[in-house]
């Protein structure tokens, strides 16, 4: 399973979705961490690092690093695949995601990340049906 | 009516006016309100309808208010409480904070009473006023929106922040209103502001004070409210919160809604945040969504179901029967659930994994499909049909198959198609692929499918991409146990990888590399461990040197290759050793008798050309030239030394400051088993030791002190007590020169037995023993005069001077220090010796008795027997005596008294550490410099000791030599000196033409606070530096 998903640019933390419980106070630590890490890594090199008891899965999308901590069991590959997905994802969502949706609409972020992951584990792989809920949601809230 | 409204709203604004300078000058605020409040009584007197007078002064006390607000806080926050104020005083909003407007409203209700109480009797205008401030409040609440910044606004904000202090400023603004707004009960903007609560989460800061807020927004009917609510409970609240448990009831009446959509906010909420009395709750509700009809809603339920079993495994019975039905849906996103909880509960109990061993032909079913089946653009991903599903199914499979040859039998085809199906030229394809080989691995399958996983694993170790390398060299890593040759075959790609630049490559081929090693290839393999080794980073090396120990210890093919081993890892590991690698190494040397000699040598090698920097190669160095440092002198270990060189290097070791202390601990306890060793050098070694005595560290220190003393007073009994440490324990015990030294201690007076036994010596090895004698008194004196090096030997200078030793011991040049001695023989405690005296005794007889056969001068056994039975009856008035007897047991005639004095000065000569020279005391000050030369290159070892009682401090010592020389002056240790304590100073001094060495030194320091400034000339530097 996966344990958080985090978004970073310049190595600061923009974007955090905790799957499992981590302290509020061990966060910043942990971030810190696993953000240096994976931005010293060779872009061109392995995507998977290992941290302790996780797996670290990262992958660039421009100037920003998708990072999920996920358990040794876990199928590195695919969760590189789920990364691409939840770009997929918000990029269908907004149209165009870019770094001001990043910045300015992480709400949205987390319900798109809610749809596609609950409890850690992979719940939908279809973008369509991923965006369905949302949309209809978000018809209903602005009415 | 117009004109008393318009007169409401400005009084209205005049107290607002007011409240706002109220908290910064309360004076300002008496004066403002008492201006006002005259100004009205004059208006409303005069005309209740017209008061332009008072506007105008309202209107002028204003703008006066708004520049000092604005001064006093230059950066705030629009505030909700100051919109009531919107319409009236724009530009007052955002010159506001909390604080103020907290209170802004009783203010307004205060403030009017006292107005109406100053006018007393004037009744009508009491009433006019009142009515001014009813209306005036009317006019508050209407105008009251509470209009609080966007999120969007709120991260802009945060984002422009230039220092984290400022950040932090802006977040706790934001919060402190938040906080506000949610003790107002502001239903309004909850959502708004919970949303902004989220972010500030995120962010790191403190928001546990929102969770409240969460679940009001949950029992609200609005779905964006609904939304942001389970949104926040997900985020901000976790089972070990006891708010968690008011949220059940909440998720109940969701979980019992009409919309899906309710119903899936709910479940996701559930899925993240369930405890096990939750789980047990809502348990029922999740069951039944589980066999609703809605796609959406079953495989949320699927999930919830998932995270409830794991809270509490008694529950799976009841998900049984409609997780049974949830593979038979079409809808992907279901299967996915479906399997992944299947997956959970086979894991979590055997029974279930025995009852869905059934399902293995419906999952090798939708497989098929998946593999079949044409283009589906909803769940394509890189032109493989839905590679989440597969990879999810290929997992449970592995679980089922997993020592089951009926269901690995059903899936043989299967998984076969897919490993040849799969297009591997994209990533998706080899996860597939990965998942695939960890299944047929996993599984009982047949040979030829083996092979083909191997294969494909194969082909991923070639790839280009990194992580497609990565994941091959996992798995193969995971497959090594169950395969181990056919992970063989790809060695050398493996030992490819451990080439590679990229880290995570690295370290799994590392990994690999090490399960891979067995007696037959450990030879190549370790040649390219050792490679990696060495270049390693430094997170790599402690792990790789541990492994590489282990192996080498598992499959060494003889004791040289071994002992060869270790000493390259801990040549290539550097610092990074782990301390057991250093044990180990010394253990196995110890233990392996035939190699000592060997292994000196090696050692000597490395010792020698060592950069001091690297402490675990010089631990073993120095623990085996310790020990076995004999055989590294007599020609035995292929090596020719000198032992001069052998006391130089130490010395380097000991002063450098690149060593560590226990480094440091490790050469002064082999240096001093080195005196047992050695035949010429003992002299040097007695003074490199005792300088130790005044070391700073308190354990060098200590042993420094314990070492002088084995010279001097215990001299006897050095040459037992230096003896070879038996080899370590768990190894060959009882091994014939064990015994040899258990009988010679039995050979030996029933006194000394006991002593024999703890040290076990190996007496037939000490070849070149010296073993020297000293008074007791001596060694009396040295505990009782304090730690100043060379006290030791000036003592010894002193008390044998009517000694046959006489003649050797002027002609050792003087010692480091010639302090004043103490010839006070006769003032020694007679306790100390009682209790000393029982203790020597025994060593004594033992040393005559058990070393026989060379006959001592005669002169000397009577006096040990004097010594023995002075001190066995604690005879407080005995005369110094000092005795040396040379044992040497395999050549008695080499050891002879003459002969050494005739070796010892020359070597001494040649020897490149100098004699000492005392260079300065004057002051409480006291200098000490020792040599080192190498050719044109003298190095000055100056040791400054502070005499005094008072702490020195800014000590500086300046040098100037003659213009053909020069000079380089390193740091000092320190520039502080407590009483009796030292610090040092190396001065290099570059003398091509050999030159007479003259140096002239200005001192300064202070003590008791006052400067001190003395020069001087050193002229008796010893010849020998330039000759």
């Amino acid at each position: 399973m996966m344990h958080y998903l985090l978004i970073a640019k310049d190595g600061k933390v923009q974007f955090s979705h905790y799957f499992t419980h981590v302290t509020p106070s061990a966060r910043p630590a942990l971030e810190a961490r696993v953000v240096g890490k994976c931005q010293s890594a060779d872009k061109e090199g392995c995507h998977f690092l290992e941290d302790g008891e996780h797996t670290l899965v990262f992958r660039w999308f421009g100037p920003c690093i998708f990072l999920v901590g996920a358990d040794h069991q876990e199928n590195e590959l695919m969760v590189y695949e789920f990364l691409g997905l939840y770009v997929g994802a918000l990029q269908r969502y907004f149209g165009k995601f870019s770094e001001r949706h990043l910045l300015l609409s992480t709400d949205h972020l987390h319900m798109v990340l809610e749809e596609m992951v609950v409890d850690g584990e992979l719940v939908e792989s279809s973008i369509k049906n991923v965006l369905a809920p949302i949309q209809m949601l978000d018809a209903a809230s602005s009415r | 009516m117009t004109a008393e409204r318009h007169l409401a709203l400005k009084i209205t604004h005049l107290l607002y006016s007011c409240s706002l300078l109220k908290n910064h000058t309360p004076t300002c605020l008496a004066l403002a309100a008492k201006t006002s409040v005259s100004v009205l009584r004059e208006d409303v007197s005069r005309d209740a309808s017209a008061p332009p007078a008072a506007v105008s002064l309202v209107r002028h006390a204003h703008p006066a208010a708004i520049a000092r607000r604005r001064k006093t806080v230059p950066r705030t926050v629009p505030n909700h409480a100051s919109a009531a104020h919107r319409s009236s005083s724009p530009p007052c909003r955002k010159h506001t904070d909390d604080t103020t407007l907290a209170d802004a409203s009783p203010k307004l209700n205060y403030t009017a009473p006292q107005v109406t109480h100053s006018l007393g009797t004037m009744s009508s205008i009491k009433q006019v006023i009142n009515d001014a401030v009813e209306k005036g409040k009317e006019v508050y609440e209407k105008v009251r929106q509470p209009n609080p910044i966007r999120l969007r606004d709120l991260i802009r904000q945060i984002r422009s922040a230039k220092t984290a202090a400022e950040e932090r400023a802006v977040v706790n603004r934001e919060c402190a209103y938040i906080r506000l707004t949610f003790r107002e009960e502001d239903s309004v903007w909850r959502c708004r502001n919970v949303a902004k609560l989220l972010y500030i989460h995120m962010l790191g800061y403190p928001a546990h004070f929102g969770q409240m807020e969460c679940l009001k927004l949950i029992a609200s009917p609005r779905f964006t409210d609904k939304r942001i609510g389970y949104l926040g409970a997900m985020l901000l609240l976790d089972e070990r919160q006891d708010v968690h448990l008011l949220i059940t009831n909440s998720l109940k009446n969701d979980l019992n809604s009409s919309t899906q959509f309710v119903q899936g906010l709910a479940l996701c909420t559930l899925g993240a945040i369930a405890s096990p009395e939750m789980s047990r709750d809502l348990a029922g509700e999740v069951e039944r969504l589980l066999k609703s009809s809605n796609a959406y809603i079953r495989k949320k339920a699927a999930v919830c179901a998932l995270r409830i079993i794991l809270k509490v495994p008694e529950l799976m019975e009841m998900f049984l029967p409609a997780t049974r039905s949830l593979l038979t849906e079409k809808n992907h996103g279901v299967l996915i659930t479906g399997v992944t909880l299947i997956t959970e509960m086979c894991r979590q109990s055997p029974d279930m994994l025995s009852h869905f061993k059934k399902i293995v032909p419906n999952l090798v079913r939708i497989l098929k499909n998946l593999i079949m089946a044409g283009y589906s653009p909803e769940h394509d991903v890189q032109g493989v049909s839905d590679p989440f599903l597969q990879v999810k199914i290929l997992k449970l499979l592995r679980l089922l198959g997993c020592g089951d040859s009926d269901a690995s039998e059903t899936m043989n085809d299967i998984l076969a198609q897919v490993a040849t199906n799969t297009e591997s030229s994209k990533n998706v394809g080899n996860a597939i692929l990965y998942e695939t080989v960890l299944s047929i691995m996993d599984i009982k399958s047949e040979s030829g499918l083996r092979v083909l996983a191997i294969n494909i694993l194969g082909r991923f170790l070639l790839n280009a991409d990194k992580n497609i390398r990565y994941v091959a060299l996992n798995t193969l890593l995971r497959v090594v146990h169950a395969d181990n040759s056919a992970v063989q075959r790809h060695r050398s790609t493996i030992l490819e990888c451990l080439k590679d630049a990229d880290i995570s490559i690295r370290k799994r081929s590392m990994e690999l590399c090490f399960a891979l090693i067995n007696g037959n290839n450990i030879r190549t393999m370790m040649k390219e461990l050792l490679l990696f080794l060495e270049k390693a980073e430094p997170e790599f090396k402690a792990t790789c040197s541990s492994k590489c120990v282990l192996a080498a210890e598992r499959y060494a093919p003889n004791v040289r290759w071994h002992i060869d081993t270790l000493l390259k890892v801990v040549e290539a590991a550097g610092n990074h050793v782990p301390d057991d690698v250093v044990s180990s190494a010394i253990q196995l040397i110890s233990e392996s008798r035939s190699e000592h000699a060997y292994a000196v040598g090696e050692l000597w090698r490395h010792l020698s050309v060592a950069q001091l920097e690297y402490q675990p190669v010089i631990q073993v160095a120095t623990w085996c030239i310790g020990e076995f440092g004999d055989l590294l002198l007599n020609g035995q270990a292929d090596v020719t030394v000198v032992e001069s060189e052998v006391i130089e290097i130490y010395q380097k070791v000991l002063w450098s400051s690149q060593c560590t202390i226990t480094t440091k601990e490790y050469a002064l306890t082999s240096l001093m088993k080195l005196s047992a060793r050695l035949a010429q050098e003992v002299e040097s070694i007695q003074q490199v030791v005792s300088a130790f005595g005044s070391h700073l560290n308190i354990e060098l220190q200590q042993r420094g002190i314990e070492y002088s003393q084995l010279f001097t007073r215990h001299n006897h009994m050095r040459g037992p007590l230096l003896e070879r440490m038996p080899p370590f324990e768990g190894t060959r015990p009882g091994t014939e020169q064990n015994k040899e030294a258990i009988t010679n201690g039995l050979d030996t007076s029933p006194d000394s037995q006991n002593l024999l036994n703890d040290l076990s010596p190996i007496n037939n090895n000490s070849n070149s023993k010296i073993a020297k004698e000293n008074n007791e008194s001596n060694a009396l004196l040295d505990l009782l005069g304090g730690m100043e090096p060379g006290n030791a030997d000036t003592v010894v200078q002193a008390v044998t001077g009517n000694q046959p030793q006489q003649q050797q011991q002027q002609q050792i040049p003087p010692p480091i220090t010639s302090k004043n001695t103490t010839p006070a023989a006769s003032n020694v405690n007679a306790d100390i010796l009682d209790l000393l005296g029982g203790l020597d005794s025994t060593p004594v007889a033992n040393n005559t008795i058990s070393a026989p056969p060379p006959p001592p001068p005669p002169a000397q056994l009577p006096n040990n027997s004097n010594f023995v039975l002075d001190g066995l009856l604690n005879n407080s008035s005995f005369t110094p005596v000092t005795n040396s007897i040379i044992t040497n047991n395999s050549t008695p005639t080499s050891s002879t008294l003459p002969l050494t004095n005739s070796v010892v000065p020359p070597e001494l000569q040649q020897s490149s550490s100098m004699p000492g020279i005392k260079a300065y005391e004057k002051n409480g000050i006291k200098l000490d410099m020792t040599f080192e030369v190498h050719e044109a290159l003298t190095t000055i070892n100056m040791l400054a000791t502070n005499t005094s009682q008072a702490q020195v401090t800014d000590f500086l010592f300046q040098a100037a030599v003659p213009k053909s020389l020069q000079l380089q002056m390193l740091n000092p240790s320190s520039t502080t000196m407590a009483p009796d304590t030292t610090l040092t100073q190396v001065i290099k001094v570059n003398n091509p033409n050999k030159v007479p060495l003259r140096m002239r030194i200005r001192l300064s320091w202070s003590a008791n606070g006052s400067q001190i400034q003395d020069q001087g000339e050193i002229s008796n530097f010893p010849p020998a530096l330039w000759q």
